[in-house]
């Protein structure tokens, strides 16, 4: 993808990926323009985005919008805008992580790197690890509960691997997960699949469950008010959570991971 | 209906057409050039920057502020669309004229889908060489169209017909394909449902004016092939016209410029449709002419990234949403209108509301004499 | 009646028809128990029963909360399609209408993404309205379009197709920019556009049913004028019946069976193009006997075409995609045995 020249101090920085927003606030660098993943417009988790201009979707990034803001640095994913690295870069210096999820603590401390705040970046990041390790060093013989992440889309159900994001916070802490989610000898460790008929076989000691915009939430409301999902150890236990869709699965950064940590300390801690 | 008849006939209205065929085509192309301009023009001036004309011209030619809004952003894409639009509508004009149907157009026949389909599994299987593949999935779609078609004479709505189905199967070849892909495959595919040119600029643009170059040989021999398969059947090889040969590296260049371009842009729909029909009324010729084709294609191209880009707020709308609902509308315009006559009746009523149809004209044309 | 017309067929004779019958419902009857058997969770015949009678806790959630709907949705929109395009067939005199094709069910698609999108509506009880005025508006517009056409080109199956080819494309294109404004729905569009019947639960089925059973009883009362259209209009006139009341008539019916069918399983093609074919060829052409056919082959294709997809792959192919690509041969084949294509 080439290579960019990055201003030392970035001022005025354009955002295409949920992650880098939070990754941007972590650091305290306001966005001066953000794409958005939907019409639920930018995360709500991050406090007031006012000031942050809406330049297009992360799938069409609006380059003349973006070239109106004036920004001095570019964050975005190869995932996402692979066919607009050119023009972007011409716009300004542009850095594309990889990979989604998976290495969010390496896009993590790319990003800071970009935003001239790569000490900071490091010491948030091992804020947060310590904070984890913490956590599940308090929890003592319930750190081998299993943990169930469970996700309800428009079209499929699915559980969360140990290499997504939640699934890598959760695996920061110590907890345990259930066998299945664990995804053992899989190529994709991220998610899986599991079909309505089989939402029983998903396991767990606690289920956090959330759902993907308006269309998941509905299929949310219809599965886990069906007498499968009320079949499950876990439900009948009363162990089984909503969370926000937002912090554990688009969210993505070091201040969605603290506030993973702050939902597993409400309904996980002593 | 004899052939001797026939022959006179369309020997004088040859002669006529001579002349006049030429005035209109000529004003036609000079018109659609304006128009191109124009389109360019606004394509590269209004944006969410707002550029003076001169401003413009200076960029292009020297250095200005405004090298990175033009060059960069603006310039590519609409070169693309000259390129694509062009690509498309000749692929149309060629196929139309073969099939002696307006309504035989890639994409109503299945050529898109086709060569969609082979480039869709080029992304998803990952396979390199995506253009020659959609060359070859482009082909393969017009070969299955015409042995579906084909029983006994091969008739123009049957054609169509099979076109429909065959590009009905095809489609839903894509959908079960990206259904099956990953995310991020999907994501590079989609453009084969709805095509566009965000993102897209000076390397697909330098593949479709390669192509374009590639094909101008070919493209003045089919100008001049066209003149005599414009004629029926018994009258072509009554005048020993090697119709068939010649018919086949007619369409055979029709899908390869159609599926280059879809190769490229993806699913734009509609355009390789209405760019040889409006070329054909604005020229007022019996048959798409090839140069007012491709410019036409070109403007509306221009025209339809333009505004996807700058109507719809913060939204940038794919080229092919806008070609695919405006083109609907105007198929329907097409069906509506005596557009399809000529070519739509049977032999023996071809003959007589052709005679109908040319008087009209005849009486049309005289006042510009 | 252009299908297979060198088969001996089984209309020829009341006992054939019988006969007809009788596979049709057998065949409809393996289908249904073959939807509620197969599926992600393997359930042995015991299970399956122990899940009908309620005695098997977990099998009953399976069978009464995911199969059972999603049968009951499968029934309902394949006899709505299939009745839909017997009835379109004969309004039309054209052999090659179906819903999908002629556009009605982009119609209908786009009141459903217009009601979901737009409006915010949620239940399919609201935004089943949408894809019914859908359906009609886009029925009209193709049926006075392609008349219009018909008088300057002379008509034929290529007319009527290419008008539902049109309104298909424009209103499909409306669909995808209604959606693509958000980046979550070119998933949903993609899964949507091809017509499903995954996820379909208990108030999707009891949402539909009764305007598709509404359409059903319309489609027979209108039988009658439907046999006598099928004669020409003047004939129809002459033998009494009333001509206009019936067009207008099986216009609503369509409406109604396609908006519904489309609201709770998107725009399935096909089924409305075949089954038609497939029932004449097997008991004549009088309505009556032509839309009870229809009624069992309907449900039987796309309840067929669900199962197919949740067993061949894994995860599930939407029975939208199997319809297409076991129903676009069936087209394919129309249009070659079709003797002459401009009416």
């Amino acid at each position: 993808m080439g290579t960019s020249e990055i201003p030392v101090d970035p001022q005025r920085v354009v955002v295409l990926d949920t992650d880098k927003i939070d990754t941007a606030l972590s650091l305290g660098v306001t966005p001066v323009g953000a794409a958005r993943a939907s019409e639920a417009e930018l995360p709500s988790y991050l406090g007031d985005l006012s000031g942050v201009t809406v330049v297009g979707t992360t799938a069409e990034p609006d380059l003349e919008a973006i070239e109106n803001l004036e920004p001095d640095l570019i964050l975005g994913s190869k995932f996402r805008q692979e066919a607009f690295y050119d023009e972007l870069d011409a716009i300004a210096p542009t850095v594309f992580t990889e990979q989604v999820g998976l290495t969010w603590k390496e896009n993590f401390l790319l990003d800071g790197d970009a935003l001239g705040k790569a000490d900071e970046a490091a010491q948030l990041l091992a804020d947060y690890e310590a904070r984890a390790a913490d956590f599940g060093a308090s929890l003592g013989e319930a750190i081998g509960t299993e943990v169930s992440l469970v996700r309800f889309m428009p079209d499929q159900i699915r559980f969360y691997g140990p290499d997504s994001f939640s699934g890598i916070v959760l695996g920061d802490t110590g907890l345990a997960r259930p066998e299945l989610q664990l995804l053992e000898g899989a190529e994709d460790r991220r998610f899986g699949e599991v079909s309505a008929e089989e939402v029983d076989t998903l396991g767990g000691d606690v289920i956090f469950y959330c759902a993907y915009g308006d269309d998941g939430a509905a299929k949310l409301a219809e599965y886990t008010g069906g007498e499968l999902w009320q079949s499950i150890a876990a439900v009948r236990a009363g162990e089984a959570y909503a969370v926000d869709d937002e912090v554990w699965m688009t969210g993505i950064g070091v201040t969605a991971a603290g506030l993973i940590l702050d939902d597993l300390q409400t309904y996980l801690g002593a | 209906m004899t052939s001797l008849k026939l022959q006179g006939r369309t020997a004088i209205r040859a002669g006529r057409y001579s002349v006049t065929l030429h005035r209109r085509s000529a004003a036609a192309c000079a018109l659609l050039l304006v128009l191109l301009a124009g389109a360019v023009t606004a394509a590269l001036c209004l944006g969410d920057t707002y550029i003076t004309f001169a401003d413009m011209t200076a960029t292009l030619t020297g250095t200005t502020g405004y090298d990175r809004t033009v060059e960069v952003l603006r310039l590519p894409r609409t070169v693309l669309a000259v390129a694509a639009g062009a690509a498309l509508a000749l692929g149309g004009a060629l196929i139309q004229s073969v099939a002696r149907n307006p309504l035989a157009s890639p994409d109503i026949v299945g050529v898109t889908a086709g060569a969609g389909l082979a480039a869709t599994a080029a992304v998803v299987l990952g396979y390199a060489l995506l253009a020659p593949l959609a060359l070859a999935g482009g082909l393969a779609a017009a070969a299955l169209v015409l042995l579906v078609a084909a029983r006994g004479s091969l008739s123009a709505p049957r054609f169509v017909l099979a076109g429909v189905a065959v590009a009905v199967l095809l489609k839903s070849g894509i959908q079960l394909l990206l259904l099956s892909a990953d995310a991020i495959d999907a994501q590079r595919a989609q453009i084969w449902l709805i095509g566009t040119l965000g993102g897209r600029g000076w390397t697909e643009a330098a593949f479709l004016g390669g192509s374009l170059a590639l094909a101008l040989p070919f493209l003045l021999w089919a100008q001049r092939a066209l003149d005599t398969t414009d004629l029926d059947d018994p009258t072509a090889t009554g005048i020993g016209v090697r119709v068939t040969g010649q018919r086949i590296g007619l369409a055979v260049l029709g899908v390869a410029l159609a599926s280059a371009a879809v190769a490229q842009v993806g699913a734009v729909e509609f355009v390789a449709l209405a760019a040889p029909q409006i070329a054909r009324r604005l020229a007022r010729t019996p048959r798409p002419p090839l140069l007012a084709s491709a410019l036409t294609g070109a403007v509306l191209l221009v025209l339809a990234d333009w505004l996807g880009r700058t109507a719809f707020g913060d939204y940038q709308m794919p080229a092919g949403v806008l070609t695919a609902a405006l083109g609907g509308v105007y198929l329907l315009y097409l069906l509506l209108t005596k557009g399809t006559r000529n070519e739509k009746k049977t032999a023996g009523l071809r003959a007589r509301i052709g005679l109908r149809a040319r008087a009209g004209r005849v009486r049309d044309v005289r006042p510009g004499h | 009646m252009l299908i297979a017309a060198r088969m001996p067929r089984p209309a020829a004779t009341a006992r054939g028809r019988r006969a007809a019958c009788g596979i049709a419902a057998v065949a409809l009857g393996v289908v249904v128990v073959a939807s509620l058997a197969f599926g992600a969770r393997d359930l042995s015949l015991a299970e399956l029963w122990g899940g009908l009678t309620r005695t098997d806790p977990i099998a009953a959630a399976v069978v009464w909360e995911q199969r059972l709907p999603r049968t009951v949705v499968g029934l309902l929109a394949g006899a709505g399609l299939a009745v839909a395009g017997v009835l379109m067939q004969t309004l039309t005199r054209n052999p090659l209408a179906d819903p999908r094709i002629f556009g009605v069910a982009s119609g209908a698609g786009l009141g459903v993404v217009i009601g979901l999108n737009v409006l915010g509506l949620t239940g399919i009880g609201e935004y089943v309205w949408l894809g019914i005025a859908g359906a009609l508006a886009a029925g009209v517009l193709g049926y006075a379009v392609s008349t219009v056409a018909a008088r300057t080109t002379g008509g034929g199956p290529a007319t009527y197709a290419l008008c539902g080819a049109a309104i298909d494309a424009s209103l499909s294109a409306v669909v995808y920019a209604v959606l693509a404004t958000d980046v979550q729905s070119f998933d949903q569009y993609r899964f949507w556009a091809v017509g499903s019947l995954a996820g379909r639960g208990a108030d999707i089925a009891a949402g539909m049913a009764p305007f598709l059973l509404a359409g059903l009883a319309l489609a027979f009362l209108a039988a009658r004028g439907l046999d006598g259209l099928q004669l020409g209009e003047a004939a129809a006139a002459g033998l009494g019946h009333r001509v206009g009341l019936t067009r207008a008539a099986a216009a609503v019916t369509v409406a109604l069976l396609t908006g519904a069918a489309v609201a709770a399983a998107g725009p399935v093609g096909f089924i409305g193009l075949a089954i038609p074919h497939l029932a004449r060829w097997a008991v004549g052409a009088g309505h009556r006997t032509q839309l009870a056919m229809s009624l069992l082959l309907g449900p039987a294709m796309l309840l067929a075409a669900d199962v197919i997809g949740r067993v061949i792959v894994p995860g599930e192919a939407p029975a939208g995609i199997i319809c297409a690509v076991i129903g676009a041969p069936i087209l394919i084949a129309l249009v070659r045995r079709a003797r002459t294509v401009t009416a």
